[in-house]
């Protein structure tokens, strides 16, 4: 008897922490499902002549993606998201950790020139990049200084420079996850792989490689979906030469006016981006579990 | 001494402007069980770092085994160690961080397989094998470490007051146990506490250090009756500090006596009356104001609070200490 009072308590407990997140769960479903379920739906309707879509069901938009053009961009900016992906683990592991072991005075001084850029609009801060790389810009002028080359290199509206620009804007994301799990990390660990017989480098691949993958691989979602998105990236430092997913969506929406359209790039996208991040997520999981990396 | 396995020379070690080893010398034998005793702060775990190679120190050398290892990389020394918070992998299971030191050897797998079971019977952790630490209770952690360590077979085990987390209750039991296995293995221990009662169960000799020096290094018999300092009696044997005509003598507290016997010359007013753990304390004040301290099994109506009593102790009870007091 006493066991059922005690499950009528706990039930009405958990009918208490149920209406607390009730304006959690409508949150979400307003801003996060519905807009999903919209996008869904419209993916699958017919362009409208001038502007909305008529509530006809198709295929249409779907197989156009298919088509060469789009197919291209899609594997365009796949590549362009590994690659600068692969350029933020890099540079941004590195940063992260390091700036882990530093003081705490050192650490706050690091965190702050962090997020000085982040005070002024990531449009202005491109601009800034242009700058740098246009004809007879900073970088030019700084490499012909030096005789390193003698000509402009033309290096704005190039693959490389997107490239750089992605780089840029997205590395603080992985410098600050890697940073926060190795902050957390136990360090008597390494010390104890050092004592039992691992080298430096074993030591930091059978240890603090693993105790810092949960942060890698936040900072590989946080950097890889948006790069594949980033359209105004691509605009202001591709020009018209790199054309990405982005793009693509943002130039539908706009000047094709074709909302259908434009949902279903977007639904391809999604739905790519998360095989990418489920596939990331069982690579560092069932690593984890046969402990292989010592 | 041919036997010796481990020798300090004149260790010392600072950070920043803060000494915190000044000269250390220790020489262990092979087979020994020798516990650095110290209140928090005192050098203890610097001391055992810079013996793991954690640490490396200002000057001074560590021998083992006659050779000079004192820059050699923890990795490559014939010590490991069971860190005062275990230290386990939290990722790998019980199995896995046993079998840790031999992988990383690149010892055939089979062999690791053999010796992990070996080393889980040891510490009677059978069934285990599968579970994460954080699967596990605090006594079973440590288990888990001690044989973490001893599977690598090292020369010399240091434990960092490897009881401090654990109830009092499962401390003793892994007190006897502990000394058994050390029997048993036939591997020399260094071991850290600040628990002087642990210290005197374990140990074949204790080193009593104080910021950054040993005190007084010997069994804890020695130790225990002969204290060299005011501060080793207080510390170890919670002994009374008494001065009398220049000199300090260290009487132990149930050595006190009372009334009757011919010893008993001192007045004494009876300032506190306690009951713990079986035993009764009875603080004295001296007519000099001086504080005494003396314990009974039992208890006693008869003392109360205030009135005079006649105290002392025999002769030999009186150990003359050198007195550095803070």
């Amino acid at each position: 008897m006493p066991n059922k009072k005690k499950t009528k308590k706990e039930a009405a407990a958990q009918k208490k922490s149920n209406a607390l997140l009730l304006p959690l769960y409508l949150f979400t479903i307003i801003f996060v499902f519905a807009p999903l379920v919209y996008m869904i739906i419209l993916s699958f309707l017919q362009k409208a002549e001038i502007w909305g879509v008529k509530n006809v069901f198709t295929l249409e938009n779907y197989r156009r993606i298919l088509e060469p053009l789009y197919l291209g961009t899609f594997t365009e900016s796949l590549k362009l998201a590994f690659l600068s992906t692969a350029a933020i683990i890099l540079i941004g592991y590195p940063y992260g950790y390091f700036m882990a072991r530093m003081s705490e005075r050192w650490k706050k001084r690091m965190m702050m020139l962090l997020m000085i850029p982040f005070w002024t609009s990531a449009l202005i801060r491109l601009n800034g990049w242009i700058i740098v790389f246009r004809s007879n810009g900073v970088l030019d002028k700084l490499l012909m200084g030096l005789h390193l080359t003698d000509k402009p290199l033309k290096l704005l509206y190039s693959y490389e420079a997107v490239l750089v620009g992605m780089i840029y804007a997205l590395l603080p994301f992985m410098i600050l996850s890697v940073y926060s799990s190795a902050e957390k990390m136990d360090w008597s660990l390494v010390e104890a792989a050092r004592d039992l017989g691992a080298g430096r480098v074993k030591a930091f691949v059978s240890v603090t490689l693993k105790m810092t993958l949960p942060g890698l691989l936040s900072g590989v979602i946080l950097t890889f979906i948006p790069s594949m998105g980033l359209f105004f990236i691509a605009d202001l430092l591709g020009g018209n030469k790199v054309v990405l997913v982005g793009n693509v969506i943002q130039e539908q929406l706009t000047k094709g006016r074709n909302l259908p359209f434009a949902a279903a790039l977007s639904v391809v996208l999604m739905v790519l981006t998360s095989l990418i991040i489920a596939f990331y997520r069982r690579v560092a999981h069932t690593k984890e579990l046969e402990g292989m990396f010592v | 001494m041919s036997d010796t396995l481990l020798e300090l020379k004149n260790l010392t070690k600072s950070f920043g402007e803060n000494g915190v080893l000044k000269g250390i010398n220790l020489k262990v034998e092979q087979g020994e069980f020798v516990t650095l005793l110290g209140s928090s702060g005192c050098g203890k775990t610097t001391t055992l770092r810079i013996i793991a190679g954690l640490e490396e120190p200002d000057s001074g050398q560590v021998i083992l085994n006659q050779k000079d290892i004192t820059a050699l990389e923890p990795n490559l020394r014939d010590v490991n160690t069971v860190f005062q918070n275990y230290a386990l992998f939290p990722y790998m299971n019980v199995e896995q961080n046993i079998g840790y030191g031999l992988k990383i050897r690149k010892v055939p797998k089979a062999e690791i397989q053999k010796r992990v079971k070996e080393m889980l019977e040891i510490v009677q952790l059978q069934g285990f094998e599968k579970r994460k630490p954080d699967e596990l209770s605090g006594g079973q952690r440590q288990r888990v470490a001690i044989a973490r360590a001893i599977i690598n077979s090292p020369r010399v085990l240091l434990l960092d007051e490897p009881l401090g987390a654990l109830d009092l209750k499962l401390r003793r039991q892994m007190q006897l146990e502990l000394k058994k296995l050390q029997k048993k293995l036939g591997i020399t221990f260094i071991y850290i506490t600040h628990d002087q009662e642990e210290a005197i169960n374990m140990s074949d000799r204790i080193a009593v250090m104080r910021n950054g020096v040993f005190e007084q290094i010997g069994t804890p018999n020695e130790i225990y009756y002969h204290p060299k300092t005011s501060y080793v009696a207080d510390f170890v044997g919670n002994a009374n500090v008494i001065h009398l005509d220049d000199k300090t003598y260290a009487v132990r507290s149930e050595n006190v006596l009372m009334d009757g016997e011919a010893e008993c010359i001192y007045y004494a007013v009876v300032e506190e009356k306690s009951f713990a753990g079986g035993q009764l304390r009875i603080v004295f004040r001296l007519q000099d104001g001086q504080l005494v301290t003396a314990s009974r099994y039992g208890i006693d109506a008869q003392i109360r609070v205030g009135e005079t009593r006649n105290i002392g102790w025999h002769k030999n009870d009186a150990v003359e200490v050198l007195d550095n007091a803070e």
